[in-house]
């Protein structure tokens, strides 16, 4: 890499006049992971694989053949149930009816909107406690820390029930639940890198020349902890969307008629033996976006990861 | 070393006496027991002689003191909608999980290890590439999906395997610990031995996907660290074979991270546990709490929220104690 660099700059400096190869020596780490990370084949398919479920999830309207009314109910077509996949109905129809690849199409909503809305509420909590508790230390560190150890001593999916059946079944608790019990993994990996960066030399200078903790902490620590952050941010959609359908699947998580993945799973598993496609069919969508956000997670560690230059 | 052992239990102790009380307080939280215990039949009398008997007026801290001792001196309570005693049940859905839970952890090292190392070692080729790419495949699997793909096509199409349960019904079996393959080893019952594992086949492998997947992955990047090292250019220098440089040098000092993932998995596994005897009807913990949960069964959650806690704790106690065997380097102190 710093060969080619050398090169870049030799030819800059040479050929007189080449005023646009300069850009080539000024070395940002932010170009440098995108770099690598377009380099990366597996994270490409990853961003492919999600930029497919977005589309589809913005374009449900426009693509779908069968739409769900006001109240996100769908019309029941009972003379039309168990079709297997044909050109009409290309992921077959369901038991009442219902054409299987709309209901998958307009599921891509609620599982992206499922992992968005779950790890941002993790990070929220979970970033800000971590990193209270890495740059407090002492006591505060250890409360909150010792908090985390007992949550994750709990399985994530009998966390998530315990509290679904607290607040109520629902898409929206769900949502909070997965949300909650993702919470320990984002305190634990800031705490670790607020701890990292706290010892390095530009925050006592931060500090000597006169920062208060406040803003040493969030302005100039925080900023640098980014990194893993996203990588698990990543990782973490993917998590909660699979914990998402499970719970959807146990029945308390999305009720009906949401045509949530794991909760239309969940409905045809009856029927599994004589009508594999509507079973079939959800669980692939869940693999193809959970594997996307894995693909691109891991694309991004590799690219964020100074360690592995 | 009985010095770092002694402190690290005497750190546990905090998480140990907040997992006990969460264990207690959150199913509180999720209904009124004595609604629970008096099913249609509340009226606000009955209501307050149950929530009188429970003690569930008293302080917080006074009931989870009495549900401490109450554990302690062995009574678990008893079970809502099956008025047998908790301890009973636990007594035989707890062995059907830890089976299947060594079974499906065995799978994953004895499958997940070898393929990392292979990819590690053939490092950027279409080997390791494929590795990469099928070990993400595996976590991203619904594993409630994969378990009902599985039985489609291996009990219903092919029918090589049983669709649920633990043992064949025509088969007698002597249980005396309730792990059945132990149990048919010392009554040497070769029948109950051949079906039991039959049986456990399918929801096995179901639940092994994702541990294999990770151990795989965590297994190539600490080889990949490994192989790099000074001492894997010695050990090939003075001409030993590349077996033995791979297996006996790199290996062994892979292991390390190898069994910090092995046993932050097991808790990942009780979570797969629970919807892989879910899908092929396993009469263990998963399936019994989340019946339990939904029917608001809470003694039950509340002593198998606790068990699969402290199976949690002391997996990763004996992880972090095992690591001095793995290094000698790492000194507790």
């Amino acid at each position: 890499m710093s060969g080619s660099v050398a090169e870049t700059e030799l030819k800059g400096l040479t050929r007189p006049g080449a005023e646009d190869q300069t850009q080539a020596i000024v070395r940002s780490p932010f170009r440098d992971a995108m770099r690598k990370l377009f380099s990366n084949k597996l994270a490409i398919v990853g961003m492919l694989m999600i930029g497919t479920v977005i589309f589809v999830a913005f374009a449900a309207p426009l693509i779908a053949s069968q739409h769900p009314d006001e109240n996100g109910v769908y019309s029941v077509f009972p003379r039309d149930n168990k079709l297997p996949p044909s050109l009409e109905h290309i992921m077959g129809t369901d038991v009442i009816g219902r054409d299987m690849a709309s209901l998958i199409i307009y599921g891509a909503r609620i599982s992206l909107l499922v992992g968005v809305f779950a790890v941002s509420l993790a990070i929220l909590v979970g970033a800000t406690l971590g990193a209270i508790a890495g740059f407090a230390g002492g006591t505060v560190d250890n409360v909150i820390m010792r908090i985390m150890d007992i949550m994750i001593a709990f399985p994530t999916i009998l966390l998530a029930l315990v509290i679904v059946v607290i607040l109520g079944p629902g898409l929206f608790n769900a949502m909070v639940a997965v949300g909650i019990v993702s919470i320990p993994a984002f305190a634990r990996i800031t705490r670790a890198s607020v701890l990292g960066e706290s010892g390095k030399e530009y925050v006592m200078a931060a500090r000597s020349v006169g920062a208060g903790a406040r803003r040493v902490l969030w302005r100039h620590v925080m900023p640098n902890t980014l990194s893993p952050l996203i990588v698990a941010a990543s990782l973490g959609i993917a998590s909660a969307i699979l914990d998402a359908a499970a719970l959807g699947f146990l029945g308390l998580g999305a009720q009906p008629p949401t045509p949530e993945w794991g909760l239309l799973l969940s409905r045809n598993r009856g029927y599994m033996f004589t009508s594999p496609w509507m079973v079939f069919f959800p669980g692939v969508s869940i693999m193809f976006l959970v594997l996307g956000f894995n693909l691109l997670g891991d694309g991004l560690r590799d690219a964020l990861d100074p360690k592995l230059d | 070393m009985t010095q770092y052992l002694i402190r690290r239990l005497i750190l546990a102790v905090p998480v140990l006496i907040g997992v006990t009380f969460f264990a207690y307080a959150m199913v509180l939280l999720t209904g009124d027991p004595a609604a629970a215990l008096a099913g249609e039949h509340l009226t606000p009398e009955i209501r307050e002689a149950v929530r009188e008997k429970l003690g569930l007026d008293d302080p917080l801290p006074v009931q989870y003191a009495r549900f401490i001792g109450r554990i302690l001196s062995g009574d678990l309570g008893t079970s809502v909608t099956s008025r047998i005693p908790v301890s009973v049940e636990l007594r035989l859905f707890l062995p059907a999980t830890m089976e299947l839970a060594v079974a499906a952890m065995s799978i994953a090292i004895v499958v997940g290890v070898p393929l990392g190392v292979i990819a590690a070692y053939r490092h950027n080729s279409v080997t390791d590439l494929g590795t990469t790419f099928g070990s993400l495949v595996g976590v991203s699997m619904p594993i409630f999906w994969l378990g009902l793909l599985m039985l489609w096509v291996f009990a219903l199409k092919l029918g090589w395997f049983p669709s649920g349960g633990r043992i064949d019904r025509s088969v007698d079996l002597n249980v005396i610990t309730n792990f059945y393959i132990i149990d048919s080893i010392i009554t040497l019952n070769f029948p109950a031995l051949l079906s039991s594992l039959h049986h456990l086949t399918l929801p096995a492998i179901a639940l092994a996907t994702i541990p294999t997947a990770f151990i795989t992955r965590i297994t190539r990047s600490a080889m990949l660290d490994v192989l790099g090292e000074n001492y894997v250019r010695t050990a090939r220098a003075k001409g030993l074979e590349e077996k033995s440089v791979v297996s006996r040098h790199a290996l062994k000092n892979a292991m390390l991270p190898v069994i910090t993932v092995i046993g932050l998995q097991m808790g990942i596994l009780m979570t797969g546990a629970i919807l892989t005897e879910t899908i092929f009807a396993w009469p263990g913990m998963g399936r019994w709490i989340v019946n339990a949960i939904v029917a608001r069964n809470f003694p039950v959650v509340q002593i198998g929220v606790l068990v699969f806690a402290l199976i949690f704790i002391v997996v990763n106690f004996a992880v972090d104690v095992s690591y001095g065997w793995f290094n000698p380097r790492i000194r507790y102190n």
